[in-house]
């Protein structure tokens, strides 16, 4: 798969599709799970450290915790004298599984296209073109502002005393000002790239070269066969 | 190249330039002297129409007016201080492309175009990487490729040795030595003037208080000294 | 801990019948805050500011501040862009996040994104401007009406959260109500007064015009929607 919308597509339809999977239906994760992995085999990108990696995203899931006291149903243990529900638990291991996965195919295509062909991607995709420049020029500065907050937090720092912990209320407002200062560069970077880019022909249309090379017939045919596995898998009627 | 007339410009209630005026010939490289807050990098961002003032400004031949700022955007090639602002797209190809591609010029010419950019500045391995891969030095050569391939005729560079380790600065300075372009360049960096630029002007207080040879300036420690120009 | 990050809603969670529910409430959103952006006459103006801006968001939400009782959020930043940037210019600013986020860390779901852009840009930006106009209205201080507008537009996304969750079987009502604004109160705290101090320092540095009734306006419409949700759900 080189074409980078059909891979972003391929990628997006994994993510709909095992949204889709019904709660609890394990070998059908397990097929999930098998199709991704062989597909980062054929990509030659090692499935262990991807799947180590995605490991840091499931305590986005610890959101659904809860749902292991309050969805209702028969009691499958005890924990400190609270029931916890069979079906609660079945859905937040399937949430947890499923929030993994995800992480790893979305991390499998950024990783295959890299941030200039994800953009690429996305308008081959049809992203309106405001929210394309959007997206463009926030990817081009993202390091540039990681930088800049980087500096300011030193400097902070080499001129904060930090004998003893002051208060969180006096922490928060400190975190502000920061966050202030940095939103004030940001500002003010944005009229100098607005002037370079003035500078060089920009009138608020976005312009392009015309799009590269079109999908083959073999990649199409891979995207088609791949949705008719994850249906197979799925079956949710 | 360049002529300037009684051009004068405030921010606010702030007079930033008053009454400046001066010729450039063709082919010159003129140095563009003066402390901070003297008005430089108003001045250069005066040529290409972005900040507008009262008085006359004629680049190679055409007055620059609202007809012919479209024009005069691709005569002239004006290069950031800092080259985080002037290289704004994900990858050093669609920013060397990005001035020729909103001029309008076709595909194949536009492809052209950037190739001969990149390999006067010596970066046509640099193509697909993105800009935050660069080294300072590397970011300088994309950036003044992304304005060479609009093939202007004046090129106006603010401070662009500013902050570059010794070996990336003298590359540099070969590299602006050898493009055949006009120049105007604002700078702090005098041995950069010497060896570079023949011709200088000093500006202070938005005014223009010296234009003449290079060697006579660095000659005047007096004048030198009086705008701020050694320590 | 895990009450405070509950307002990225990850996928599995709701179903998918549900989640297109919130892409269809996000899109006319969208096409309106687009829409608001191609006839401003200054467009060209604002892109280069809110791609900066969305570079801004996702960096700023790296910055932690302490929650009193122990842990810690990190910054949402949604009502600072709201006040900075006005509603329309700041909805597609944060949806370029949400979706980035989604892409890229696996922070939120993909088919749930239609509701957390719901949550956090529309409930949380455009009630961040309808409370900060109404405090610019009462000639409240600066520091105050950001305080009380960022503050209150964490409780809004909150509550947003909960109904929807009510509303697809996820979790009854007065158990998430319970359990997520007392905690949600907290972190709003927290990111109130770091919004207050960094609108602060913006106002020092920039000039910054004061909020219209055309700003304030859609976000009424969304408060009293809510609103009147809330009341159907608790009866």
């Amino acid at each position: 798969m080189k074409h980078p919308g059909l891979t972003l597509a391929l990628t997006f339809t994994y993510l709909i599709w095992l949204g889709c999977l019904p709660v609890g239906q394990w070998e059908r994760l397990a097929g999930f799970a098998l199709l991704l992995w062989i597909g980062m085999l054929a990509a030659a990108r090692n499935p262990l450290r991807l799947a180590a990696r995605a490991l840091g995203v499931t305590p986005f899931s610890v959101a659904a915790l809860p749902l292991i006291f309050t969805v209702p149903g028969p009691a499958w243990t005890y924990l400190a004298g609270h029931p916890l529900s069979q079906p609660g638990c079945e859905r937040f291991l399937t949430i947890l599984l499923r929030a993994w996965l995800g992480a790893q195919a979305a991390w499998l295509a950024v990783s295959l296209l890299g941030r200039p062909r994800l953009l690429l991607a996305l308008s081959q995709l049809g992203l309106p073109p405001l929210l394309l420049s959007i997206v463009t020029l926030m990817m081009r500065y993202l390091d540039v502002l990681h930088a800049e907050l980087i500096r300011m937090n030193r400097a902070r720092l080499a001129r904060s005393a930090g004998d003893r912990p002051p208060s969180w209320w006096w922490r928060a407002v400190k975190i502000g000002q920061t966050a202030g200062c940095l939103l004030v560069r940001s500002l003010d970077r944005g009229d100098r790239v607005y002037l370079a880019m003035k500078s060089r022909g920009y009138d608020g249309r976005e312009r392009r070269l015309s799009a590269p090379a079109r999908p083959s017939a073999r990649e199409w045919l891979l995207l088609m066969l791949a949705q008719l596995a994850m249906a197979m898998l799925c079956r949710p009627w | 190249m360049v002529t300037i007339e009684e051009l004068c410009f405030s921010y606010g209630s702030r007079e930033v330039l008053r009454r400046v005026g001066f010729t450039v010939q063709p082919g010159a490289k003129v140095g563009l002297l003066g402390p901070n807050g003297a008005g430089k990098s108003s001045l250069l961002l005066h040529l290409n129409g972005i900040l507008q003032g009262r008085g006359n400004i004629v680049i190679d031949g055409l007055v620059l007016n609202a007809a012919n700022l479209g024009r005069i955007r691709q005569k002239v090639g004006l290069v950031f201080q800092d080259p985080d602002d002037q290289l704004f797209c994900p990858t050093v190809f669609e920013d060397v492309a990005y001035g020729p591609l909103y001029a309008g010029l076709p595909a194949v010419e536009v492809e052209q175009r950037v190739e001969r950019a990149l390999a006067a500045v010596g970066m046509q391995q640099a193509r697909e990487r993105s800009p935050h891969q660069l080294s300072g030095g590397e970011k300088r050569r994309v950036a003044l490729a992304t304005v060479l391939s609009m093939q202007p005729s004046l090129l106006a560079l603010d401070e662009p040795t500013n902050g570059l380790d010794p070996r990336a600065r003298r590359s540099l300075i070969e590299l602006l030595r050898l493009l055949p372009n006009t120049m105007l360049v604002a700078t702090h960096d005098l041995a950069m003037l010497e060896e570079l630029l023949p011709e200088a002007i000093v500006m202070n207080e938005g005014r223009i208080v010296y234009q003449g040879t290079t060697a006579a300036l660095l000659a005047d420690k007096e004048l030198l000294e009086r705008h701020g120009l050694t320590a | 801990m895990s009450l405070a990050l509950a307002l990225h809603i990850p996928d599995g969670f709701l179903a998918p019948n549900f989640c297109a529910a919130g892409w269809l409430l996000a899109a006319p959103a969208l096409a309106w805050a687009a829409h608001a952006g191609a006839q401003s006459p200054d467009l060209e103006r604002r892109v280069p500011t809110m791609g900066m801006l969305a570079a801004f968001t996702f960096v700023a939400q790296s910055l932690q501040f302490p929650v009193p009782g122990g842990t810690s959020a990190h910054l949402q930043g949604s009502a600072l862009v709201a006040l900075a940037l006005g509603p329309a210019a700041s909805l597609l600013v944060l949806t370029v996040v949400i979706a980035m986020q989604a892409l890229l860390f696996g922070d939120g779901g993909l088919l749930a994104m239609g509701w957390n852009v719901v949550n956090m840009a529309l409930v949380g930006a455009m009630g961040a401007c309808s409370l900060g106009w109404l405090g610019q209205k009462l000639r409240l201080p600066a520091f105050a009406w950001a305080f009380v507008a960022a503050w209150i537009s964490i409780e809004l996304s909150t509550l947003a959260t909960c109904l929807e969750l009510a509303a697809a079987g996820a979790s009854p009502l007065k158990i998430s109500l319970a359990g997520m604004l007392p905690a949600q109160g907290l972190v709003g705290l927290g990111e109130g007064l770091a919004t207050a101090a960094a609108l602060g320092i913006l106002r020092q540095r920039r000039q910054c015009s004061p909020l219209s009734w055309r700003e304030a306006a859609p976000g009424w419409l969304v408060i009293g929607l809510l609103l009147v949700l809330l009341a159907g759900g608790l009866v």
